[in-house]
C-alpha cells in the first residue's frame, strides 16, 4: 500500500478525539485512518466524506461513560483534559446545563444582578460622558478661566473688571489669548414675531480660542468688534446664530446669510450659524449659562473701561508649551503689579487665578455624580450579597453532586473552578440584562433631562459602556462567587453529610451577607430620608411674597426710547395690566425674585460710600413700583411703602429689608436712617431709608442675601418684570395680558408664566437627587427584604424536623413564630446598627445636598431605621408563619 | 448489572458479525461484514461501542495488534469470539427456531422463506 497522499481531515479527527473515550479512540482512529487511506486512492472525496460520516455518526451515538471508575472519575480530574481550554469548555456547558437545570434560581439571580448591574451601567454612562470626557474645543487642556478673588475671601470667584482684563491681555506672555463672554436677554424683531433670545455678547477673538467655527458664513474677524463712539450709528451688529434659532426662526435657511433684524433696538446681520453641538461650556461661577440663541461682538475697548467693577466672564487658551503652574505664577506677579496701581486692589487684596477650564466645568455636578455612584455602587453590592447567598444554598443542595466528584478525583481547584464558571455565566447574562435596562434608563434620563446632568443628551451606548457593563458583570461574578465556590470544596469533604443541608459555616455566612445587605440599603435609605427632609424644609421657608395666583410678565423695551420714555413705558404697561379684568393688583419689579437669570447686586454701607468704608457689604437691589409690596404681598414692617413721589428723586429714598436693618442699625429705628450704595461703576449715592419690610428670598430659596428696593429713576433698565395678583385661576389671564401689552403702541415682547414656576425651578435640584436616592434605596430595600426573607425561609425549610419535635413536645405555634421572627430580627436589627453607623460616617459627603438638617438628623435616621425594621419584620414573618404551620407528625417524617 | 447478560439486538447482530470470522477480527472488519449484509454502512464507533459492551459481559475478547503506519501509528484492537459468547448465540437461534416453528401456521407468513 502506498502512502496516502494526505492524512483524514484534521478537524473530524480532532472532534473525534473529543468524543472518544481514551480506550476506544486508538483503535476506531485507527481503523479510520486505514479506511481513509484506502478509500482515497480511487475516491478521495469520498474518503473525506466518509470520514466525516463516521464523525457525525460517532457524536450521535449513545457512548458509555468509560467503564471504570478510576476512569469515569478521570472526567472531572486533570488526567483526561488534553488541553485547559477543551475543560474550560467542558465546565461552561456543564454549568450552562445546570443552571437551565433550575430555572427558578437563576431566573431570580439573573434578575438581581441585572438591576444591580443596570443601575450602575447607567449612572457610569453618565459620569463617563460628563466627568471623564474631553470638551468639544481645540486643545481643551490649555483652555483655562481667569478670575479674582480677596486675600479674606480665597474660594470666592470674582468676574474680572475691563481694565484689569485689558491689562492682562496686553502684559501676559503664559496666555495665547483671552475672551470675555457675557449674557444678556432681550429682544429679537425681524424673524416673525417679536422674541426674547438669549444673546452672549463676546470679544472677537471667543471663537477662535476655543477653536470652533460657523456651519455656515463667517465667524468674527477683529474689525467686528470696533468701537463705536456713543451716538453714532455703527455698521449693523454682526450676528452668529445658534442652530436651533437658525432651525425653529429662520427655518434652517442657507439663505439666511445677510438677513436683517433689530435687536435691542439696533440694526443687526446674520453673518453665519454654529455648529448644531455647539454649547457654552463654561463653570457655573462665569454666570453666563447655556443655550444661547445667537453671539455677537462687544464693540468696546477694555482698556478705556474702570478698575472698579467686576462684571467680565474671561477665558484664555494658555501658549502652547506653557504649564498651568508657570501661567500661574507669571499670574502672581501680574496681580502685584495691579495692585500697585490701583488702591482699591490693594485695599481688597486682590488677587488673580486660574482654574482649568474643564475640570471648572464639571465642579458644579461633580458632587451629585459623585452621590449617585456611590449610592448605585451599593445597589451593586446588595445584589452581589443577594446572588452569594442564593449560591451558598445551592451548594448546600449540591453537597453530594459535589462530594461524590471530589471522591473520583476532582481537585480542590477543579471544583471551585467548576462553581466559578456557573458565576460567570450567570454573571454575563446578568450584564448583558443590565445593558438592556441601562439602554431604559438612559432613555429616562434623557427624557427628564435634569440640570444636575448637563450632558446627559450627548451619552451615547458605546464600546466603553458596553466593555463596563461586562467588566462590572464578571468583577461581580467573582464577588459573589468566590466564597460559595470556596465553601463548596469544604463542603465536598463531607461525603457522609446529607444534601440540601447547611453546614454551621455557610449558615454564618449567609446570614452576615443579609447583615451587610441590610446595613447597605439602610445607609441608601437614610440618604433619601435626609433628601426627604431636605425638600420639606425647602418646602417650609418663607419666602416673603405669596407666590400662589402670582403671574410674572416679562417686557422687553425698545433701545431707541430714551430714559425718561422707558419710565413712561413701565406707568403704561402697569396701569394697562391692573386694567385688565380679573387681576386684583399689579406692581412693577426687576428682576424679579427667584428669576435664574440676573443677579444685580451692588455694594452698600452705613458710614460712607461703599469704597471708603470700613464694612462695605453686598446687597441685591430691586427697582420696585409703588404697586409693587401689595401686588406680591411682602408686608411692611416699619416706615412706609415707595410712593409715586418718590420716583423724582428728591429726597433720595429706599426701602430696605429687615435682616440689613437688624445689620446696620441693631436696637435703633431704621426710618430715616442713612445709607450709601454703589451700583456697578457709578457714582455712589446716599440714600435716607423710607421702610422696612419683610425678608424675601431673592436670588434663591436658601439665598439670605438682604435686598435694597430703589425707585425707577435709580436704574432706567431697558427690561422691566410686573407680578400680577391674580383673583381665581392664573391660566386665563395669559391671553387677556398679552394682547392688551400688543395693543400698546411701542412693540414689545412679552412673556408671561407663572411665578410658582419659578419656586418649583428652585426645588427641581434637590428633587432630582431625591428621586434618583429614592429608586435606589427602594432597589436596595427590596433586594436587601428578600435576601432576609430567603436566609429565613432556608432555615426553615431545614428545620423543619426540629420545629416538628418543638411542637410535638409542647411547644406552642406562637412559639415557633416567635422563634424565627426572633431569628430574623436580630439579623435585622444588627443590619440596622451597622446601617446606623455607616450611615452617619457617609451621610456628610452628601451635605452639599443638604438643607436645614444636618446629615447626622436623627428624624432621618429614626424614621428610616424604624422603616426598614418594619419591612424586615414583613419578610421575617412570612417564613416564621410558614414555620409555625408545620404540622408536628409530616415534620418527623421529613428527611 | 441491571440488564443482566441479555443481548440487545444490534449487540446480537454484531456478535454475529465477528462470528462468521474463523479467528479474530477488528473493528473494520466486522463493520464491513455488517455493511455487506444489512447493505447500510453503519458507524464504527457504534460497532466498537457494541464489542465492548459484549467484551464487558464476557462473550468476547479483545487484545490489541501492531501499529502501522497506514493507520497514522494507531494499533488495532482484535476481537475473538468466547466460549460464552457462542453459546448464547447458540441459545438465541434456538430460542428462534422454536417460534418460528410456530409462528408458519400464520397466512400472512405463507409465503416467507
Amino acid at each position: 500500500m502506498t502512502h496516502p497522499k494526505s492524512g483524514p481531515p484534521r478537524v473530524a479527527e480532532w472532534l473525534l478525539r473529543r468524543r472518544l473515550p481514551r480506550d476506544l479512540s486508538e483503535p476506531i482512529l485507527g481503523d479510520l485512518a486505514e479506511r481513509f487511506g484506502a478509500l482515497s486512492e480511487t475516491d478521495p472525496v469520498e474518503a473525506r466524506r466518509f470520514y466525516w460520516r463516521q464523525t457525525v455518526s460517532a457524536w450521535s451515538s449513545r457512548i458509555p461513560a468509560a467503564r471504570s471508575p478510576i476512569e469515569r472519575a478521570g472526567r472531572f480530574g486533570h488526567r483526561r483534559t488534553a488541553s485547559g481550554l477543551d475543560s474550560w469548555g467542558q465546565d461552561l456547558r456543564y454549568g450552562a446545563r445546570r443552571l437551565m437545570r433550575s430555572p427558578g434560581f437563576s431566573l431570580v439571580a439573573l434578575f438581581t444582578l441585572a438591576l444591580g448591574i443596570g443601575a450602575t451601567t447607567t449612572i457610569f454612562s453618565v459620569v463617563q460622558e460628563t466627568l471623564l470626557r474631553s470638551l468639544p474645543f481645540a486643545d481643551p487642556e490649555r483652555l483655562v478661566m481667569v478670575w479674582n478673588h480677596t486675600r479674606e475671601e480665597p474660594t470666592d470667584r470674582w468676574l474680572l473688571t475691563a481694565k484689569d482684563f485689558a491689562d492682562m491681555q496686553e502684559q501676559s506672555r503664559s496666555l495665547e489669548a483671552a475672551a470675555v463672554t457675557e449674557t444678556v436677554v432681550g429682544p429679537m424683531v425681524g424673524a416673525g414675531e417679536a422674541i426674547h433670545v438669549r444673546i452672549s455678547r463676546t470679544t472677537t477673538n471667543f471663537f477662535s480660542l476655543l477653536g470652533v467655527e460657523p456651519i455656515l458664513g463667517r465667524g468674527f474677524v477683529p474689525e467686528d468688534g470696533t468701537p463705536v463712539p456713543t451716538g453714532a450709528q455703527g455698521p449693523p451688529l454682526p450676528v452668529l446664530l445658534s442652530h436651533g434659532t437658525w432651525q425653529a426662526h429662520f427655518g434652517g435657511d442657507p439663505g439666511v446669510l445677510g438677513r436683517t433684524m433689530t435687536i435691542f433696538g439696533q440694526p443687526a446681520e446674520v453673518i453665519g450659524v454654529m455648529p448644531v453641538d455647539f454649547d457654552m461650556h463654561l463653570p457655573d461661577a462665569a454666570d453666563v449659562g447655556r443655550d444661547m440663541d445667537l453671539w455677537w461682538p462687544i464693540r468696546y475697548d477694555h482698556s478705556q473701561g474702570s478698575r472698579d467693577s467686576h462684571y467680565l466672564t474671561v477665558i484664555a487658551r494658555l501658549r502652547d508649551g506653557t504649564s498651568l503652574s508657570e501661567a500661574r505664577a507669571e499670574t502672581i506677579s501680574f496681580s502685584e503689579g495691579i495692585r500697585q496701581a490701583s488702591v482699591r486692589h490693594r485695599e481688597l487684596g486682590l488677587e488673580f487665578e486660574l482654574t482649568p477650564l474643564a475640570a471648572d466645568v464639571v465642579a458644579h455636578v461633580r458632587p451629585t455624580l459623585v452621590l449617585l455612584s456611590g449610592a448605585v455602587g451599593f445597589v451593586l453590592l446588595i445584589a452581589c450579597a443577594n446572588v452569594a447567598s442564593l449560591f451558598l444554598v445551592r451548594v448546600a443542595r449540591r453537597r453530594s453532586e459535589l462530594a461524590v466528584m471530589s471522591a473520583l478525583g476532582a481537585g480542590r481547584w477543579r471544583l471551585i473552578r467548576q462553581l466559578l464558571t456557573e458565576s460567570l455565566l450567570l454573571g454575563v447574562a446578568g450584564g448583558t440584562g443590565g445593558l438592556l435596562l441601562s439602554v431604559a434608563g438612559l432613555s429616562v434620563l434623557k427624557r427628564v433631562r435634569p440640570d444636575e446632568l448637563p450632558w446627559v443628551d450627548a451619552v451615547q451606548l458605546d464600546l466603553r459602556i458596553v466593555a463596563f457593563a461586562l467588566g462590572t458583570s464578571l468583577l461581580a461574578a467573582l464577588v459573589y462567587g468566590i466564597a460559595p465556590a470556596i465553601r463548596s470544596t469544604v463542603a465536598a469533604g463531607r461525603l457522609q453529610q446529607r444534601a440540601g443541608s447547611s453546614s454551621a459555616g455557610e449558615s454564618r455566612l449567609r446570614s452576615s451577607m443579609v447583615v451587610v445587605e441590610v446595613a447597605l440599603s439602610l445607609v441608601l435609605l437614610v440618604g433619601a430620608g435626609l433628601m426627604v427632609r431636605t425638600i420639606g424644609e425647602l418646602n417650609r421657608v418663607e419666602l416673603g411674597f405669596d407666590p400662589e395666583n402670582l403671574l410674572v410678565v416679562d417686557v422687553s423695551m425698545p433701545g431707541q426710547l430714551d430714559r425718561e420714555q422707558r419710565l413712561q413705558v413701565v406707568h403704561e404697561v402697569e396701569r394697562t395690566l391692573r386694567e385688565v379684568p380679573g387681576v386684583e393688583q399689579a406692581g412693577g419689579i426687576f428682576p424679579v425674585p427667584l428669576n435664574g437669570v440676573y443677579v444685580r447686586t451692588c455694594a452698600y454701607a452705613a458710614d460712607a460710600p461703599p469704597l471708603e468704608s470700613e464694612d462695605p457689604r453686598e446687597a441685591y437691589f430691586r427697582i420696585v413700583t409703588p404697586g409693587y409690596f401689595d401686588a406680591a404681598r411682602v408686608s411692611l414692617r416699619a416706615g412706609r411703602q415707595l410712593e409715586a413721589s418718590d420716583e423724582d428723586g428728591e429726597p433720595a429714598v429706599v426701602v430696605v429689608e429687615q435682616r440689613l436693618a437688624d445689620r446696620l442699625w441693631p436696637g435703633h429705628d431704621p426710618i430715616g436712617q442713612r445709607l450709601f450704595f454703589q451700583i456697578f461703576s457709578r457714582q455712589p449715592v446716599e440714600v435716607r431709608v423710607a421702610g422696612v419690610v419683610d425678608n424675601v428670598r431673592q436670588g434663591g430659596l436658601i439665598d439670605e442675601r438682604p435686598t435694597i428696593y430703589m425707585p425707577r429713576h435709580f436704574y432706567a433698565a431697558m427690561e422691566m418684570s410686573f407680578v400680577v395678583r391674580a383673583q381665581g385661576d392664573p391660566e386665563r389671564l395669559y391671553a387677556p395680558i398679552r394682547s392688551a401689552i400688543g395693543a400698546l403702541p411701542t412693540e414689545m415682547p412679552v412673556d408671561v408664566r407663572a411665578m410658582s414656576d419659578n419656586v418649583v425651578r428652585e426645588l427641581r435640584p434637590a428633587q432630582f437627587v431625591l428621586a434618583l436616592m429614592a429608586v435606589f434605596s427602594a432597589l436596595a430595600l427590596v433586594l436587601a427584604a428578600v435576601g432576609l426573607y430567603g436566609v429565613l425561609a432556608y432555615s426553615v425549610s431545614q428545620r423543619r424536623r426540629e420545629i416538628g419535635i418543638r411542637l410535638a413536645m409542647g411547644a406552642t405555634r406562637h412559639d415557633v413564630l416567635r422563634l424565627v421572627l426572633g431569628e430574623g430580627m436580630v439579623l435585622a436589627a444588627l443590619g440596622t446598627l451597622f446601617g446606623l453607623g455607616a450611615a452617619a460616617a457617609l451621610t456628610r459627603f452628601m451635605s452639599h445636598h443638604l438643607y436645614g438638617v444636618s446629615a447626622t438628623d436623627p428624624v432621618a435616621f429614626g424614621a428610616t431605621a424604624a422603616f426598614l425594621l418594619m419591612v424586615s419584620g414583613l419578610a421575617t414573618w412570612l417564613p416564621a408563619r410558614r414555620a409555625s404551620g408545620v404540622a408536628p407528625s409530616s415534620a418527623l417524617r421529613y428527611e | 448489572m441491571g440488564k443482566g447478560n441479555r443481548l440487545g439486538e444490534f449487540e446480537e447482530v454484531v456478535l454475529l458479525a465477528l462470528a462468521s470470522f474463523e479467528d479474530s477480527a477488528y473493528g473494520v472488519e466486522v463493520f464491513d461484514t455488517l455493511a455487506r449484509i444489512t447493505g447500510r454502512e453503519g458507524s464504527i464507533t457504534g460497532v466498537y461501542v457494541a464489542l465492548s459492551r459484549l467484551e464487558d459481559k464476557g462473550y468476547v475478547k479483545s487484545y490489541l495488534g501492531k501499529a502501522t503506519a497506514q493507520r497514522g501509528g494507531r494499533a488495532k484492537r482484535f476481537f475473538t469470539l468466547q466460549p460464552a459468547g457462542a453459546e448464547v448465540l447458540k441459545r438465541s437461534r434456538e430460542a428462534m427456531n422454536a417460534l418460528w416453528r410456530g409462528a408458519r401456521l400464520h397466512p400472512l407468513l405463507e409465503d416467507g422463506s
